[in-house]
């Protein structure tokens, strides 16, 4: 298995959704290439970093605005 | 003592208005990030946020808690988001490129690979990092974005994400694997001087 196969299917890999016998042969890749190794740890990593990155909170006047906007709207609607 | 989520909505369900408000308070952080990401406007953002929260108002009584509170929210936030991005005048985009990683004739990767997966653990430390990871993921093109966020902002599985874009699960997978290849071009990048 060549390095450019082993990234092709690194989703796969991850989510589990390999058969036995070709995820064997990934993992004897990963073991003997260190690139790729560091590779699929990248692309890992990038679930957890955008998960993280992508959390924000809405501001405390943005809160108050939306609060008061959702009371009018309710009102208006009941 | 902190109300869990069915114990809020049970009390909505009986009329107690003031769940509502804590149910908003605790999830209107997730709600924004869902519809910030896939639209790439705070104002459009913050009326994805609104929307979903009247829609839960008035649809509470048909919330059956076969899945938890929080996924009934984002599925709602999603599809009001996804609306918006089908209907609204589209923002010129600058789409960042997608790119892959580039391999010799022997199939072997072109260059050095740096292994910057411990910086997953203190990406809330660096603000700078965090900001161009959403800087990368805003300027993917609409297509791989929006299956990246659900995916890995959302945590939906493929299946959902296909039912909800309407595409095929194989789609969605090809979809999200060059988005996250293409992320993790633009950080190397970032993080060897490169860019």
């Amino acid at each position: 298995m060549r390095c450019e196969d082993v990234t092709g299917i690194l989703l796969e890999y991850d989510g589990g959704g390999l058969p036995p016998p070709r995820r064997g042969r990934v993992e004897h890749h990963l073991e003997a290439c260190a690139t790729c190794a560091a590779y699929a740890n990248t692309y890992t990593a990038v679930q957890d970093l955008v998960q993280e990155a992508l959390a924000v909170e809405l501001s405390q006047a943005d809160q108050a605005d939306l609060d008061m906007a959702l009371q009018t709207a309710i009102r208006r609607t009941a | 003592m902190v109300e869990d989520d069915d114990a809020l909505v049970a009390r909505l369900k009986a009329g107690d208005d003031t769940a509502f408000t804590v149910l908003v308070h605790r999830h209107s952080g997730r709600v924004y990030g869902i519809g910030l990401s896939m639209l790439r406007n705070e104002q459009d953002a913050r009326d994805v946020v609104q929307d979903t929260f009247l829609n839960v108002y008035r649809r509470i009584d048909s919330f059956r808690g076969e899945a938890p509170f929080k996924s009934w929210l984002g599925r709602i936030a999603t599809n009001n988001a996804l609306m918006k991005l089908r209907t609204r005048r589209r923002k010129p985009e600058v789409s960042l490129q997608i790119r892959s990683p580039k391999f010799n004739d022997d199939g072997q990767h072109e260059r050095d690979i740096v292994d910057f997966s411990p910086l997953a653990d203190k990406i809330s430390e660096s603000r700078e990092l965090g900001q161009r990871i959403r800087e990368t993921v805003e300027r993917l093109p609409d297509k791989y974005r929006t299956v990246l966020v659900l995916a890995d902002y959302q945590q939906l599985s493929m299946k959902q994400i296909a039912e909800l874009l309407d595409l095929t699960v194989p789609n969605v997978k090809t979809r999200l694997h060059r988005a996250r290849l293409a992320v993790r071009e633009s950080l190397a990048d970032y993080l060897s001087g490169d860019d």
